[in-house]
C-alpha cells in the first residue's frame, strides 16, 4: 500500500515538472511578429554588407586601373630611357674620333700631339649616309705654325643594292693597309710605317666618285675616279704631290681599282692599281707625266689559342712615272715594301699585349743606279689597357743610303679611339 | 677630256638616287627584316614576346660585357621553350649594327647581321665570319668559349659582334634562371 502511494506521488511529481518545463519553453518561442522583425533586421544587415562589398569592388577596380596606368607610365619611361641609353636609340648623327701623342727620342728628341681627329657622321635613312673626318695635326695650326687643320673625309655614301654602293665626295683612296684604317689601336709602332707614308703616300685623300661592293662573299671591289696628284714644284716627289683637295687643279683625272680577297676570317689579301694621265696636272702634252701605282698587301690576324693570336702584315708598292724629267732624277720608279710579324696575347676582356718586328725598305729614287734607299728595322710592344686605348714603345734601327738622316731611336706613344 | 669625266660624275650623281628608288623594294643595308628573322628562328611558330629588366643582379654582368654604364633598362626577347631570340644593337665605329642572335641550350645556334651601317667591314655579315659563333657558349668569366677571328680593317665591327654575342648569351642564361623577374608582353 505504501509502495503504491509512493509510485503515485512520484508520477504526480514528474508530470508536474514536465508540465512546468513545457510551459516555460512555449513562452521562449518568438512570436510571428518577432520573427518578421528579425528577418527585416537581417535584410538590413545584408544590404549593409552588400554595400561594403560594392565599395571594395570599386576600390579594386580603381586600383587595377591605377596599376594599368602605372604600367603604361613605366613602359613609356622605359622606352624614353632606352632611347637615351641604348645604342639602338642612337641618334642619326654620330660622333667618334682618335688622337695620338708621340715622343721621338734620338736626334729628334721631341714630343708631339701628332693627330687629333673627330669623325662626324649622319644617317639620313637606311640607304644614305654622310661621313666626315676633321683633323688637327701637330697640335697647333696657323700662319708659321708647325701643324695643319685638315678635312680628310667628307662624303655621302648611298647603297645601290644589297651588295653595291657608291660614295661621292672627299674620301680616302682605297690603297694599302693604313690609308683607310689608321686609328692608333689598330696598328703596331708609334709612327705609321714609312713605306705607306712615302710611297703610297698615306694618308691620301681625293675628291671623287667611288663604286664599291661585294662580288662574292669573299671578294670585294672598289673602283674610284678622283682628283689626282700635282708634283709640280716638288720634283715628282709623290708625297709632296698630294693636293688635299684645297683649290686643287683637276686637269687630269686619276682612276683607282682595288680587289680584296677575304680568304678566311682574319686573312686578307688585296691589290690596287692606279692610273693618272699626268701627275703634274699640266695641260701641255709635252710635259705630261703619266703615272701608275701598283700595290699588293696581306693582313693576317689569326687566333692560335684562346688568348693568343698571330699577326702578319706585308706590303709592296711601286710607282712608275713616264717622264724624262722624272727619269733624270731617278724618280720614274719609286717603290717600297715591308714585312711585319706580330704576336698578341689577350690578358682579359679588354687588356692585351702585343709584340712586333718590322723590316721596311723604300726608295723614292729607285729609277737610277745610285743607291738612295732607306732600310729600317723596328721592333716593340703595344699594350692595350682597353681595346680602344694603346700604349706603344718601339725602337728603330735605320740603315739609310743617306747616312746623316739615320736616327736610331726609341719612340713612345699613347693613342685612343672612341 | 676633263669635261667628259665631269659629265660621267654628274651622270652617276643623277643615276644614284634613281637607282635607289628603283631598288627601294629590296632590303639594302637591312639584309633581313627583324620580323622575318624572328619568324625563321621559330619556324613560323608563335613565340612568347617578353621583356627582361636589367635588375640589380643582372646589371654587373651587362656592365662587364659592354664595358660601359649606359645601356637599356630592359631587353626584349622572343622565347619558345629553351630557345630565345635577341635583337641587339651595338656601335661598330660610329654607327649601330643590328644583329639577331638565336640561342638554345646556352649555345648560340645562329648569329645574323640584320642591318649594317658602317662604311667599311660589312663582310662580318657573311657566313664565313658569322658561322664562327655557332655552338659558342659563355664561360664563367663571361667570355666566349671559342676564339673568334676578326675581319681586317673592321676591328671595331668585330668587337661589336663579340659584345652582342656575349650579351645575348648572358641575358639568355639570366632569363632561364627562375628567380629573375620578367614581364611578358
Amino acid at each position: 500500500m505504501t509502495n503504491i502511494a509512493l509510485k503515485t506521488t512520484t508520477s504526480t511529481l514528474i508530470l508536474s515538472v514536465l508540465f512546468c518545463t513545457s510551459a516555460a519553453f512555449a513562452q521562449d518561442i518568438p512570436s510571428k511578429e518577432d520573427m518578421w522583425k528579425m528577418i527585416l533586421q537581417q535584410q538590413e544587415q545584408i544590404k549593409k554588407l552588400e554595400k561594403i562589398i560594392g565599395i571594395n569592388n570599386d576600390k579594386i577596380s580603381q586600383t587595377e586601373q591605377k596599376i594599368s596606368e602605372n604600367e603604361q607610365k613605366v613602359e613609356a619611361a622605359g622606352a624614353a630611357l632606352d632611347q637615351v641609353m641604348s645604342s639602338g636609340g642612337q641618334p642619326a648623327t654620330a660622333i667618334g674620333g682618335y688622337t695620338e701623342l708621340h715622343y721621338n727620342g734620338g736626334q729628334a728628341d721631341l714630343i708631339d700631339l701628332h693627330r687629333f681627329v673627330i669623325f662626324l657622321s649622319h644617317e639620313y635613312n637606311d640607304k644614305i649616309r654622310f661621313f666626315s673626318e676633321f683633323e688637327v695635326e701637330h697640335a697647333i695650326a696657323g700662319e708659321g705654325q708647325v701643324g695643319e687643320v685638315e678635312m680628310e673625309q667628307a662624303f655621302v655614301e648611298m647603297d645601290l643594292s644589297e651588295n653595291h654602293r657608291t660614295s661621292i665626295g672627299l674620301q680616302l683612296i682605297p690603297i694599302g693597309i693604313l690609308n683607310e684604317t689608321h686609328e692608333p689601336p689598330t696598328f703596331y709602332g708609334v709612327e705609321r710605317n714609312n713605306v705607306e707614308k712615302n710611297i703610297i703616300p698615306s694618308t691620301w685623300w681625293e675628291a671623287g666618285v667611288k663604286l664599291s661592293g661585294n662580288l662574292t662573299q669573299s671578294l670585294r671591289y672598289d673602283l674610284m675616279m678622283h682628283s689626282g696628284l700635282d708634283t709640280t714644284g716638288h720634283a715628282y716627289n709623290i708625297r709632296s704631290g698630294r693636293q688635299k683637295v684645297g683649290l686643287a687643279p683637276w686637269k687630269n683625272t686619276a682612276f683607282t681599282a682595288r680587289a680584296i680577297w677575304q680568304a678566311a676570317p682574319g686573312i686578307k689579301i688585296a691589290g690596287s692599281f692606279q692610273y693618272q694621265s699626268d701627275i703634274t696636272q699640266s695641260s701641255n702634252a709635252d710635259e705630261n707625266a703619266a703615272a701608275t701605282l701598283f700595290e699588293i698587301h696581306t693582313d693576317i690576324n689569326r687566333a692560335v689559342s684562346e688568348k693568343g693570336s698571330i699577326g702578319f702584315r706585308a706590303l709592296f708598292a711601286q710607282w712608275n712615272v713616264k717622264s724624262v724629267s722624272a727619269e733624270s732624277l731617278g724618280r720614274n720608279k719609286q717603290r717600297g715594301w715591308f714585312v711585319e710579324p706580330s704576336y698578341k696575347i689577350s690578358l682579359d676582356d679588354e687588356r692585351a699585349i702585343g709584340f712586333f718586328a718590322r723590316y721596311s725598305h723604300w726608295d723614292n729614287e729607285a729609277g737610277d743606279n745610285i743607291d738612295s734607299s732607306y732600310r729600317q728595322t723596328a721592333f716593340g710592344v703595344n699594350y692595350w689597357p682597353h681595346k680602344n686605348v694603346v700604349l706603344k714603345l718601339d725602337y728603330q734601327l735605320d740603315n739609310f743610303a743617306n747616312i746623316p738622316k739615320e736616327d736610331n731611336r726609341v719612340n713612345l706613344g699613347i693613342g685612343v679611339q672612341f | 677630256m676633263i669635261n667628259f669625266y665631269v659629265t660621267i660624275i654628274f651622270t652617276l650623281l643623277l643615276l644614284s638616287p634613281s637607282s635607289l628608288s628603283a631598288g627601294a623594294a629590296a632590303s639594302h643595308t637591312e639584309y633581313q627584316k627583324t620580323g622575318d628573322y624572328i619568324s625563321a628562328a621559330f619556324a613560323g611558330q608563335p613565340a612568347v614576346q617578353g621583356i627582361l629588366w636589367i635588375t640589380r643582379d643582372i646589371k654587373p654582368g651587362v656592365t662587364k660585357i659592354l664595358q660601359r654604364k649606359n645601356f637599356p633598362l630592359r631587353y626584349r626577347y622572343h622565347r619558345m621553350g629553351n630557345r630565345t631570340v635577341w635583337i641587339l644593337n651595338e656601335i661598330g665605329k660610329v654607327m649601330p649594327i643590328t644583329t639577331g642572335i638565336t640561342i638554345e641550350e646556352d649555345k648560340i645556334i645562329d648569329l645574323t647581321v640584320l642591318t649594317y651601317r658602317e662604311s667599311h667591314g660589312s663582310e662580318i655579315r657573311f657566313p664565313a665570319y658569322s658561322n664562327q659563333y655557332n655552338a659558342v657558349q659563355l664561360n664563367k668569366n663571361l667570355r666566349l668559349s671559342k676564339a673568334i677571328n676578326g675581319i681586317s680593317g673592321a676591328t671595331l665591327s668585330t668587337n661589336a659582334m663579340k659584345k652582342v654575342s656575349r650579351l645575348a648569351l648572358y641575358l639568355h642564361n639570366k632569363l632561364l634562371e627562375k628567380d629573375v623577374p620578367t614581364t611578358e608582353k
